[in-house]
């Protein structure tokens, strides 16, 4: 039974700005994942390796006092630097560990390969384009989204971390241990995520379902890094095979930008011609996919 | 066994929800509409009658035989409210094979299935596949599997959906001349205007229960307690207006810019306004029953 | 006019969806009709300035699509045919976003959505996901995005599909009342045609992305001659010599009770009452015949695959 009760009135306003009509594409976007009890199951477990950093950072100030972990941890440290709260190398691990690359992987394509697609899906394009916002407008507003949520993992989180041990640390001696470097630390992390974002997110306007933009996003990081290994193995002294994959490109920019020497020293060169062949034939792909006319059936 | 449909003391529930109350009809040859609300079981008494669901009460008898049973669905034809085929067929084969799922050999489904899809416009594109078709044009294609193999009862739900005006009058003009051949068609539509000028008999359903039944005339007399609308136009309004208000059937008269509109109640009144119509002052020229048409019956059956 | 369109042709590729149309939507109600494929969703998409036409220039409230869209855009309604929604939001918040997107300031938008959601019939359900709403809601939740924001012309296309009689009836009358009571500009497109005939006063009517024939409806649908329509009681054998001695220029006995007549200039119609009674009858409908819009339709259509 309709209840035509209040009537109609008129609307008196005054229009927004574009930022502030795209706003609310970003903050649904970032909303998106926690919609859901299993996006917000998901996202938990994939900050678990920051959980695990900034775990290891509480036992190395003494602040967490567990069983014969400490001790356990000052024998590793000296080994492995990874485990070292105070080296570049901790941080960085984001970038190089199973556990983390899988967790980015995963939230990569259940948030940003989602995006875009799933309104082509259910055909909200059409709600979009005839409004007042542009398609790039859109594009930008769905990316930053995506990288706020993803850089809540790889970026705000060591932040915390960082903020927490320089805090709890029983004397200025972290901070000055860490001050030198970790702020470019952040910042490569951030580049790293937005970049990769990025690229999921111009799949996600590509493809025509959120499903295919998923399997093409694990099928460029996985497959790609699967071939380039194999091929490196059988060509030893060829970077390239180890840079078709984005994630090893972006981490090579990311270990330059913090002025870190990695292990495999390979030409940064040769990691940011790789991404900018990869972004821009997704980028030439999403302009002529995204024509806006399009929307409307 | 004569064409019919036949619904004896039907009660359907899904769990705790309850779809059909204790529905009875009997429908015969010709072309009977199917008309209720969203949620008032006309979807659901369809589907019993094709055989897609069993009664949880009563029976459903298609020609004196269960629906479910392969003579009565050999003479049924049905037409769901779909519009997702077997994308990757071409229009002729899905109707070739479902023709072959009905008992015809190869040869004659093809051909049969051919000459359906061409009396239904669809000679041009029947090879094409259907992933490619239009609206209409799958609507075409559904019509064809459910009148292809020349059933006795047709059953279709919402046929008209989507299609435009030439596609609509099209297939109206296919379901009267249906209808006048003897063939059982129960349709279903929420366009009220178009199946009154498409069907001669009404079931109309409200909250899982068949509220009425019959013909535009049968249903029109179950109101004849209530007060009718009826407009009056004349050269001379305020004239025909004191006329008109010294009928004593006449409860209410308001003029208004189009003409004069009267609630009526009870029998006579046509007789009286002929008689003034027929006076030489030539005050009436038209008179129109604004709430004659099946929309407006059923507006007062389920208020 | 709120709209006019001068010589546009718009062009996909090599697909010619919109061949040389002239044409004005005048204010108030229009009916844009044409079957599938007749270039409706592509002239609606050049007004809102999403497609650029080949050729000829398009007006929609004095202003130029392709230069002034976003201002279009906030000053029209468009409500989809298709089923669009965004996933994982409920009634409520796509009608919100529908706003903001428009530019509406948050608080104003938030008000704002919860009246046009009353307004349209769509009560507690609006907190549900919009992905699980039948048919009806979706076209409601369609209809309150594209009248959030207030705009002066509306543009719906089908907006009845899939309601049940009653929700065709309130839509309908909502659409009549926003153009009526609130002095918005409808332009209505729609394949049942009696829905245009009650809310529409001109129609426009494309086929194959021509124009084949455009103005009010009262011009289109009235008849050359003075035929009326007219159902009586009485014995057809007895009505219709009485209404042929009547001095009627024609009588055709439809059956069931129905004749059609035409009656010449200067005739009283007292004669065909005097007549029907006459012969024992009693009148229960006579009514002017007009073309519907149907036929109007269907022999504009032909009379194009004639001269094709």
């Amino acid at each position: 039974m309709a209840i035509y009760g209040t009537g109609y009135r008129g609307l008196d306003y005054r229009q927004n700005s574009m930022a502030a009509r795209l706003l609310p594409i970003v903050w649904g976007e970032y909303r998106a994942l926690f919609r859901r009890r299993m996006g917000v199951v998901l996202f938990f477990v994939c900050l678990g390796p920051a959980l695990f950093n900034l775990a290891t950072v509480l036992l190395q100030m003494g602040v967490l006092q567990i069983g014969g972990a400490t001790e356990r941890l000052q024998q590793l440290r000296s080994i492995n630097p990874r485990m070292d709260g105070t080296r570049i190398e901790f941080f960085l691990s984001l970038l190089s560990e199973p556990p983390s690359f899988l967790a980015f992987l995963v939230l990569t394509a259940v948030v940003s390969c989602r995006s875009i697609a799933k309104d082509r899906e259910t055909r909200a394009l059409e709600i979009y384009w005839t409004r007042c916002v542009e398609p790039r407008g859109y594009f930008l507003a769905k990316a930053l989204g995506c990288f706020l949520l993803l850089g809540t993992v790889t970026v705000a989180a060591p932040l915390v971390t960082w903020v927490l041990g320089c805090l709890l640390a029983p004397d200025w001696t972290y901070l000055q241990a860490t001050l030198g470097f970790v702020p470019r630390v952040l910042a490569a992390l951030a580049i790293f995520t937005a970049i990769l974002t990025g690229i999921a997110v111009m799949f996600s306007a590509v493809a025509g379902t959120a499903n295919l933009a998923s399997i093409l996003w694990f099928s460029l990081i996985v497959g790609a890094a699967a071939v380039g290994r194999v091929l490196a193995r059988v060509f030893p002294g060829e970077w390239w095979f180890k840079v078709i994959n984005p994630w090893d490109a972006g981490k090579r920019v990311a270990e330059w930008i913090c002025g870190y020497t990695p292990v495999e020293n390979y030409p940064v060169v040769d990691a940011w011609i790789a991404l900018g062949v990869v972004i821009g034939g997704l980028g030439i792909l999403v302009v002529r996919r995204t024509r806006r006319f399009e929307g409307i059936g | 066994m004569s064409a019919s449909l036949e619904f004896r003391q039907v009660s359907k529930w899904y769990r705790q929800v309850s779809a059909l109350i204790e529905v009875s009809a009997a429908i015969g040859p010709g072309v009977t509409g199917l008309v209720g609300q969203n949620g008032a079981g006309k979807t659901t008494l369809l589907k019993l009658a094709a055989g897609l669901l069993r009664p949880s009460l009563g029976e459903v008898r298609v020609c004196g035989e269960s629906p479910r049973a392969p003579a009565a669905r050999r003479r049924l034809g049905f037409c769901p409210d779909i519009d997702r085929f077997y994308e990757g067929l071409s229009g002729r084969t899905f109707v070739t094979w479902m023709l072959r799922l009905q008992g015809y050999s190869r040869a004659s489904a093809g051909r049969t299935a051919s000459a359906m899809l061409q009396q239904l416009g669809l000679a041009h594109a029947m090879d094409r596949k259907i992933a490619g078709y239009s609206l209409g044009m799958r609507q075409r294609v559904n019509l064809a599997q459910a009148l292809a193999h020349e059933p006795e009862v047709v059953v279709l739900d919402e046929p008209l959906t989507g299609l435009d005006p030439v596609a609509r009058h099209d297939i109206g003009e296919l379901v009267r001349e249906l209808g006048r051949r003897g063939v059982v068609v129960v349709v279903s539509s929420h366009v009220l205007h178009e199946l009154e000028h498409v069907a001669d008999h009404f079931v109309l359903m409200h909250q899982g229960r068949v509220t009425a039944e019959g013909n535009l005339r049968q249903l029109r007399e179950q109101l004849a307690d209530r007060p009718r609308e009826v407009m009056v136009r004349g050269p001379d309004a305020r004239g025909l207006a004191s006329r008109l208000s010294q009928i004593e059937q006449v409860e209410r008269i308001e003029i208004g810019a189009t003409g004069i509109t009267i609630a009526v109640r009870g029998a006579g009144v046509f007789e009286q306004l002929t008689a003034i119509g027929a006076e030489p002052g030539d005050l009436v020229h038209e008179i129109r029953v604004l709430d004659d048409s099946l929309e407006a019956v059923f507006g007062y059956l389920v208020s | 006019m709120t709209v006019s369109l001068t010589d546009v042709t718009i062009r996909y590729g090599s697909l010619l969806a919109v061949d040389s149309v002239t044409a004005e939507f005048p204010l108030g109600a229009v009916g844009l009709l044409g079957r599938n494929g007749a270039g409706k969703s592509s002239i609606l998409k050049a007004l809102l300035g999403l497609v650029r036409p080949a050729s000829g220039s398009l007006r929609i409230l004095d202003l130029s699509p392709l230069a002034r869209g976003a201002e279009i855009r906030r000053r029209v309604g468009y409500m989809p045919e298709h089923d669009c929604h965004i996933s994982g939001l409920n009634g409520y918040e796509t009608v919100l976003l529908a706003a903001q997107l428009t530019g509406l300031p948050r608080l104003d938008a938030a008000r704002r959505a919860h009246e046009v959601l009353y307004l349209v019939g769509l009560g507690e359900q609006r907190y549900r996901f919009v992905a699980g709403y039948s048919a009806g809601m979706r076209q409601k939740v369609k209809l309150a995005c594209a009248l959030v924001h207030d705009p002066e012309l509306l543009f719906l296309d089908e907006p009845t599909n899939g309601l049940d009689p009653r929700g065709r009836l309130e839509m309908l009358g909502l659409v009549r009342l926003l153009e009526t009571d609130f002095a918005k500009s409808v332009v209505l497109s729609s394949h049942i045609l009696q829905d245009v005939e009650n809310v529409c006063h001109s129609v426009v009517l494309l086929e194959q992305g021509r124009l084949l024939t455009a103005g009010p409806l009262a011009e289109l649908t009235r008849s050359t001659l003075r035929v009326f329509e007219m159902e009586c009681t009485g014995v057809e054998h007895d009505v219709e010599p009485a209404l042929r001695q009547s001095g009627l220029s024609a009588v055709e006995c439809v059956g069931g009770g129905r004749y059609r007549l035409t009656v010449p200039s200067g005739l009283p119609m007292s004669r065909v009452f005097a007549a029907v009674r006459q012969a024992s009858g009693t009148v229960r409908e006579l009514v002017e015949h007009r073309r519907t819009l149907e036929e109007v339709f269907l022999g504009a259509l032909r009379s194009a695959g004639e001269e094709a």
